[in-house]
């Protein structure tokens, strides 16, 4: 990255926003045990559903935990599941768009029939029913979360594959006689990677609402893991005597997404920008 | 037309097939065995009853003839029982269809109803601070999650000011504005992911629309800009815009679960949570299928109504 696209990057105060939201939060989870003052696990049996306070800034729960080391602590979880999940749904994902892409035929329709079966099952449900199947820990998660974010992946990668196998640079090469590993990593892949990277960083946050949608409801991370739908679920039911537990543990998870969103957003415009110049 | 309907009907019915498999699979994998998990709550195995009962439920055949026995089953309407109430899977799944509907259909209006004009606004002050707070506001809608905002909902609408019931569900045709009451709050909060999407594909579709000859030609007419807008740019924009919604059926049913838990409703999401922890496997078999069908479903029909209405599309 040029000087002039950092400037053009840091142009708009969205872009800001986003950068501050995400970093922001790789800070906390990354930093967590240094920032914290309280052990998350800890529990004051004196300090039980307190409202924020100077002691705690966030409030304690219902066991006179520490909230706000708890929020802190849950962004690990949160950043871990959402980056191993759409790190594995890109990897499968884009090896098989690659392949059905460049291969077309008969391997082309069955790789996207099996997409677009897994495509069919609304996300959270096709999630529940892997972790049912394998039993809930924080790799079941990830699996489940990868394989249900995957087709997104290879669709795209498929799609971009198609229009970039007719180019003339394509062509050149295969009529240089290169190989098809070749011309798919050297020649292909590069074109592929933007729009891949920018869908991915939207989906990072994408996974981290589903990891928070199953420990919400009992299904993901287990208690007395410090995960943001975990801290969710324990505040719902304190919900009239102790509301900020809910309030703050759903807005930690609201801005780390929406960060993720506009940074997504951001890297898209970057790409189109490139493109237009060169 | 025909060739293309028939084409995209035969890869639904392929699509349909895998998505039964991944179903069966799925259920086949899950820990725990099925006549244990039935017997369990009775008190201790007796081995006879345990053989006499894997050999009812088919537990003893090769996988192959089980999947045979299942989806022949499911295709003559034949869902089975319930693992956990004992009861006709089929009607069950008809009880619980109503709230997710109910619930699925208030959800996708109320996006409508906020994303067009956002969208619209975007489209016609783009590159402003208009079109800047409407994509904060599209993205926000993506990253809010729905099941936190509706427990804010309750705290703020139900807890403190008193203006809504807190949860609930009365059939629409019970009490209509009770229903309706009891939905809007849950609503809402599932409509925030479908309107996020749909603002943006409404802005982006107006930007195009925007550019083509005949809203030159419209202008050019002197008729009012309003008037271009929502009469001539509007009506062929929307066509794509529909598509998004249609083809967000999965996101809205995906949300539906946890929302459903949040306001105690009576829903398919809620049934398919509940049939995970009371391993209630036969049921979550069938939800499952149902969920993925209605999901190819609206794809199908989407696909259908927009080769229909868009001349421009042929497949061969």
């Amino acid at each position: 990255m040029s000087g002039y696209m950092v400037r053009d990057f840091l142009s708009s105060p969205l872009r800001i926003l986003a950068l501050v939201l995400v970093a922001g939060a790789l800070f906390l989870a990354i930093f967590a045990d240094v920032i914290t003052t309280y052990s998350p696990y800890s529990q004051d049996y004196d300090a039980v559903l307190e409202p924020p306070s100077s002691a705690h800034w966030l409030g304690t729960d219902h066991l006179g935990r520490d909230l706000l080391s708890r929020i802190i602590h849950g962004s690990r979880i949160a950043i871990v599941v959402g980056i191993a999940a759409v790190g594995f749904a890109v990897t499968v994902g884009s090896l098989l768009g690659l392949a059905a892409g460049y291969s077309r035929g008969i391997l082309d329709e069955a790789i996207m029939r099996l997409v677009d079966a897994i495509l069919a099952f609304p996300s959270v449900l096709l999630a529940l029913g892997i972790m049912a199947a394998l039993g809930p820990s924080l790799t079941t998660i990830i699996i489940a979360i990868a394989i249900g974010d995957m087709p997104v992946f290879a669709r795209l990668t498929r799609s971009q594959v198609l229009s970039v196998r007719e180019r003339d640079f394509v062509v050149a090469a295969q009529a240089m006689g290169a190989r098809v590993p070749r011309i798919i990593f050297s020649h292909v892949w590069p074109h592929v990677t933007g729009p891949i990277l920018a869908m991915a960083t939207l989906h990072v946050g994408l996974a981290m609402l589903t990891e928070a949608g199953l420990s919400f409801l009992g299904l993901g991370v287990q208690p007395p893991t410090a995960s943001w739908g975990a801290i969710l679920r324990g505040g719902f039911g304190y919900i009239e005597v102790a509301p900020w537990i809910s309030f703050f543990a759903g807005l930690a998870i609201f801005l780390t997404v929406l960060g993720l969103s506009l940074m997504g957003d951001a890297i898209r415009d970057l790409r189109d920008l490139r493109t237009a110049i060169s | 037309m025909s060739r293309y309907l028939w084409r995209r009907l035969l890869t639904a019915l392929v699509v349909l097939f895998l998505v039964s498999v991944i179903t069966f699979l799925i259920v086949f994998v899950l820990p725990g065995d099925t006549a244990a998990a039935v017997l369990g709550e009775d008190g201790g195995l007796d081995p006879e009853a345990y053989e006499a009962l894997r050999e009812r439920l088919g537990l003893n055949k090769p996988l192959a003839v089980r999947y045979f026995d299942w989806i022949s089953g499911v295709l003559t309407g034949d869902l089975g029982v319930s693992l956990r109430t004992k009861e006709e899977i089929g009607p069950a799944l008809l009880r619980r269809a109503g709230p997710t509907f109910q619930l699925a259909f208030m959800a996708m209006l109320i996006a409508i109803i906020i994303a067009v004009p956002v969208g619209v606004a975007a489209a016609v002050h783009h590159n402003t601070w208009v079109d800047a707070a409407s994509t904060v506001f599209a993205l926000g809608g993506i990253a809010i999650p729905g099941f936190w905002l509706g427990i804010m909902l309750i705290l703020v609408f139900a807890v403190w000011l008193r203006w809504l019931p807190p949860s609930g569900y009365v059939p629409l045709w019970e009490d209509p504005v009770q229903s309706i009451r009891l939905m809007l709050m849950p609503a809402v909060a599932l409509a925030t992911a479908l309107f996020g999407v749909t603002i943006r594909q409404v802005r982006t579709s107006v930007l195009e629309v925007l550019g083509e000859d005949y809203i030159i030609t419209a202008r050019s007419k002197g008729i009012t800009e309003r008037r271009v807008i929502y009469r001539h740019a509007l009506r062929n924009a929307l066509l794509p815009v529909v598509t998004v919604i249609g083809l967000q059926m999965g996101h809205t049913l995906a949300g539906a679960a946890t929302v459903e838990v949040v306001f105690s409703l009576p829903g398919l999401g809620r049934l398919a949570v509940d049939s995970i922890f009371f391993r209630d496997f036969t049921m979550l078999q069938a939800v499952m299928l149902l969920f993925a069908t209605i999901v190819l479903t609206a794809n199908l029909v989407t696909d259908l109504i927009y080769a229909r209405l868009d001349p421009r599309i042929r497949y061969d």
